[in-house]
């Protein structure tokens, strides 16, 4: 099974989560898209990241801005693997290519610098060798320039080749700007194209004066106009054709040269590659470094007897929703052991909250990020797989058997330590069948290597022994009472803020609390259908 | 010279026609010849289509334009290679084409280079912050006609319109054509600072919202599904309302989004001339019916060029065209730039000034 898949990704929050992550540089943003959790085999690798995050994260806290300059080199780094591909192929490199791997090599230089001034040296997996050499090959004649150019110390006869072109293409340029000159002063005009000169028929005064220029010919005449063209003596068309051969000879030598920095780039193909491999790296860490720091993460803890112990853990889009609409969050707190632990509570008293909370965190520290609680304990997963109540799932009988689906491959990986989220299990279905299935799923999956985390309405299953039990408080009657006056409505708000979202571990087998009536109250529901639910419930309670 | 008044007062200059052959290119390359004259260094691109070796209109090669030494030239890598230009590589922009990444150099000689820029507005606004370090006296945009070049005027300072008879040969069609697209690229600009500031604040995936007064009344997003976005506002007889459509006004969207009842004053908005895809009878509709058009930000025209040469007529009579276009849109300067005149308006009649 895959350790994530899509579907959960999308129901624990996951994918929005990870979406926050924003590395800068094509590479970084290629490792962001590719990267998968660690399993349990990555131990070592995964308390490494966590530790190269927590020593980022920790000083981005201190000042935000800290990694600014190196996010901005970042941000410059060409991704030059196609270049170095198409190196060890038949084919030259262009200039464009030559310039993509010059920047790579200056970024990388700086990056360096700037690593050693923040003392971050360490973070990188291996040291960083920016190539010097190669950086050498490809600024021959350029100084300190960012630029890419055959400078003519690439080639002793580069220069000379050169002087005869510009010595060339000057004589054309002077002769062709003599007779522009001559026509500019004579009747103000520029040249219509690059050799003809239109004239209307209606100016005569400029036709003639063009007609006495020897340098322009009259090349054709309709009845709008008149065109003049530049003459072309033969030593112009010599020049040409000697501009021509040169040009041909200076492209002969700068393929040589290319040729000769493409086999550089070939020479040196594992050196350029760890290169963007490690600054990938980078700006993949520093992203997720940010985002650790900006919500608070802190380094997970791994553990070995297969425990999971969260406490002050935030689910941090549902901590952003609650506190958006000026509500208090309340953070979880609990221990989960292999084999299945139930939670019980009212309706809206945060049951799929916790299940989210305790996948997303998981699938976070797994993910090698920092995570938002206080303090977070946990024997890596080798899967999550979650099936909640709140994701957009089918009605009716599609609904159950999308249930049945989820439950029948998560039964086949149970050997595993997965971690198993099952919301409200078999409620799509009636009531006295739907708890005997979840009875009968739960028995087969207790003891088994996964955390199975399942909540529930059944009153059946609250009875079964064996299985850890978690509630959540509840309705706290006694504020609710000293909120609720006669003058006051019960509405949500008060509802919520009498609300203790808070979870404790349940020792006994015990009756379900349900405070659904008043829940159903505080949502509008009529008066009467609520005073006759309130006279059902009283006399269910007396009949046992 | 016009090259010499465009770099005097403007960074950026796009040329965008009337139709296809309308003479963009033959405007691009004058003004190459007399910014080369006057001495001012020049960087030169194109917009509009995605990196095709052929005009994807006419089939025709590409035209090769003439670069000369430190002249900057923004085109796709593949068609650097293949020039014969030595050129310096001085940023690659990240911007793809079909032809490769288009990337900055600076000529070092003369030669001949085919131009294969950004292909919509968005890409070549991030050209112009590449080539920002690269000094330079005025960045040229060749357009090719097509609806993405359209947009280069929005992201140039400023603009010139080649009108020729290749778009129409009859003379009523041509002057019809050119004064509804002059109509649209010379609407004013909306003039309320504080419904302007409310604009800014609208959500970007917004399709379309109606302001009632300066407050936002209604808003349709480009995730409502047709006719999910909720019932459309009542429109009162003494309200002032105003529509924004951030994306293209086509007349199939107008359609949709003029009410049946049109209050006292309505006034349809976008972001610029270059999202009105509206035909002679939406304008005349919202003439009859007493809607104002109106946009964020105006175009700015220069110039307009004319080029009497069509392809399947031959070749109108050039003092007439150019006066018929003088007279539609001036005071804008009207030039034929093949014959050196410029349209001049007299009290007595029209006349062209020889330059």
């Amino acid at each position: 099974m895959q350790f994530l898949t899509a579907d959960t990704r999308g129901q624990l929050g996951f994918g929005e989560i990870w979406s926050r992550i924003k590395p800068v540089s094509a590479l970084g943003r290629s490792l962001h898209r590719q990267a998968e959790a660690f399993l349990p085999a990555q131990k070592g690798q995964l308390v490494e990241e966590w530790e190269r995050l927590a020593l980022i994260s920790a000083v981005l806290r201190e000042n935000p801005k800290a990694c600014v300059g190196l996010k901005t080199l970042l941000s410059h780094v060409p991704d030059v693997t196609d270049c170095i591909n198409r190196s060890l192929t038949d084919s030259t490199l262009s200039d464009a290519d030559f310039y993509s791997i010059k920047k790579l090599l200056r970024v990388a230089r700086d990056i360096k610098g700037e690593l050693a001034r923040l003392g971050w040296g360490g973070v990188l997996p291996a040291p960083l060798d920016v190539c010097p050499e190669v950086l050498d090959a490809l600024s021959v004649g350029q100084g300190d320039s960012e630029s890419f150019y055959l400078a003519d110390a690439y080639h002793e006869k580069l220069a000379e080749i050169r002087s005869k072109r510009f010595a060339l293409e000057d004589k054309l340029t002077q002769r062709r700007k003599q007779v522009e000159d001559h026509v500019f002063q004579a009747v103000g005009r520029v040249f219509s194209t690059e050799d003809e000169l239109a004239v209307s028929v209606s100016d005569q005064e400029t036709i003639a004066v063009l007609e006495n220029i020897p340098q322009l010919v009259r090349s054709e005449e309709t009845p709008d106009c008149v065109k003049f063209r530049l003459r072309l003596d033969e030593s112009a068309r010599e020049l040409q054709r000697e501009l021509r051969a040169v040009r041909a000879e200076e492209e002969q030598r700068k393929a040589r040269v290319r040729e000769r920095l493409t086999g550089v780039i070939a020479e040196q193909e594992e050196r350029l590659r760890k290169i963007l491999s490690i600054l990938g790296f980078l700006d993949f860490l520093l992203a997720k470094a940010e985002f650790c720091a900006s919500c608070g993460g802190v380094k997970p803890n791994l553990r070995d007897d297969g425990v999971v112990s969260i406490y002050q853990g935030r689910h941090l889009l549902l901590e952003e929703d609650v506190t958006g609409r000026g509500l208090a969050y309340t953070p979880i707190d609990l221990e989960l052991k292999r084999g299945v632990t139930l939670i019980t509570g009212p309706n809206m008293g945060g049951k799929t909250a916790c299940l989210e909370t305790v996948g997303l965190l998981l699938a976070m520290a797994q993910f090698g990020l920092l995570v938002p609680a206080e303090k977070l304990e946990f024997s890596p997963r080798t899967f999550i797989a979650a099936r909640l109540t709140a994701a957009d799932n089918p009605k009716g009988l599609s609904s159950f058997a999308g249930e049945i689906a989820f439950i029948r491959e998560v039964v086949r990986v149970s050997d595993q330590p997965g971690l198993i989220l099952l919301d409200e299990i078999a409620h799509g279905t009636n009531p006295t069948e739907g708890a005997a299935i979840a009875q009968a799923v739960l028995e087969r999956l207790n003891g088994q290597p996964p955390i199975t985390l399942v909540t529930t309405h059944y009153p059946a299953l609250a009875q079964l022994e064996g299985m850890g039990q978690l509630r959540i408080r509840g309705l706290d009657h006694a504020r609710l009472a000293e909120m609720w006056s006669e003058d006051t409505e019960l509405d949500l708000e008060l509802f919520h803020q009498a609300m203790d979202y808070r979870l404790e571990p349940v020792k006994e087998p015990h009756t379900l609390k349900g405070d659904v009536v008043h829940l159903a109250e505080a949502l509008g529901l009529d008066e009467k259908i609520i005073l006759r639910a309130q006279e059902l419930v009283k006399r269910g309670a007396e009949h046992g | 010279m016009l090259a010499q008044d465009l770099a005097n007062r403007f960074r950026s200059v796009s040329i965008i026609g009337l139709g296809k052959n309308t003479g963009k290119t033959f405007t691009f390359n004058y003004l190459l010849r007399e910014s080369r004259r006057l001495g001012l260094s020049t960087a030169i691109t194109s917009i509009g289509l995605d990196g095709e070796e052929r005009d994807t209109i006419t089939g025709r090669a590409k035209p090769q334009v003439v670069v000369y030494p430190g002249q900057i030239v923004l085109t796709a890598s593949s068609l650097l290679t293949a020039s014969s230009l030595d050129y310096e590589v001085l940023a690659a922009t990240g911007i793809a084409s079909r032809l490769g990444e288009i990337i900055i150099v600076r000529a070092m000689g003369l030669g001949r280079v085919v131009l294969a820029g950004p292909s919509n507005r968005s890409e070549l606004e991030q050209l112009q912050e590449k080539l920002e370090p690269f000094p330079h006296d005025l960045l040229l945009v060749d357009g090719a006609f097509d609806r993405r070049s359209l947009s280069a005027p929005a992201a140039t300072d400023t603009t010139i319109l080649a009108v020729g008879t290749e778009a129409a040969w009859d003379r009523e069609d041509l002057l019809g054509r050119l004064k509804l697209q002059w109509q649209l690229l010379t609407l004013s600009a909306l003039d309320n600072q504080q419904l302007l500031s409310s604009i800014e604040t609208i959500p970007n995936d917004a399709k379309l919202v109606v302001f009632c007064g300066n407050t936002p009344q209604h808003i349709i997003y480009h995730s409502d599904s047709p006719g999910t976005g909720g019932s459309w506002p009542t429109y009162t007889e003494q309200g002032i309302y105003t529509i924004f459509v951030p994306g293209m006004l086509t007349d199939g969207l107008l359609a949709q989004v003029l009410p049946k009842n049109v209050p006292t004053s309505l006034t349809l908005l976008v972001p610029d001339a270059t999202h009105l895809f509206l035909s002679r009878r939406s304008l005349d509709i919202l003439t009859h019916r007493g809607v104002s058009l109106k946009v964020l930000r105006q175009v700015h025209i220069s110039a307009v060029t004319v080029n009497p040469y069509s392809s399947r007529f031959g070749c109108a009579e050039p003092l007439s065209l150019l006066q018929d276009v003088g007279r539609v849109v001036e005071p804008v300067p009207c030039y034929d730039l093949n014959l050196g005149l410029r349209y001049v308006a007299k009290e007595d009649a029209d006349a062209v000034s020889h330059r």
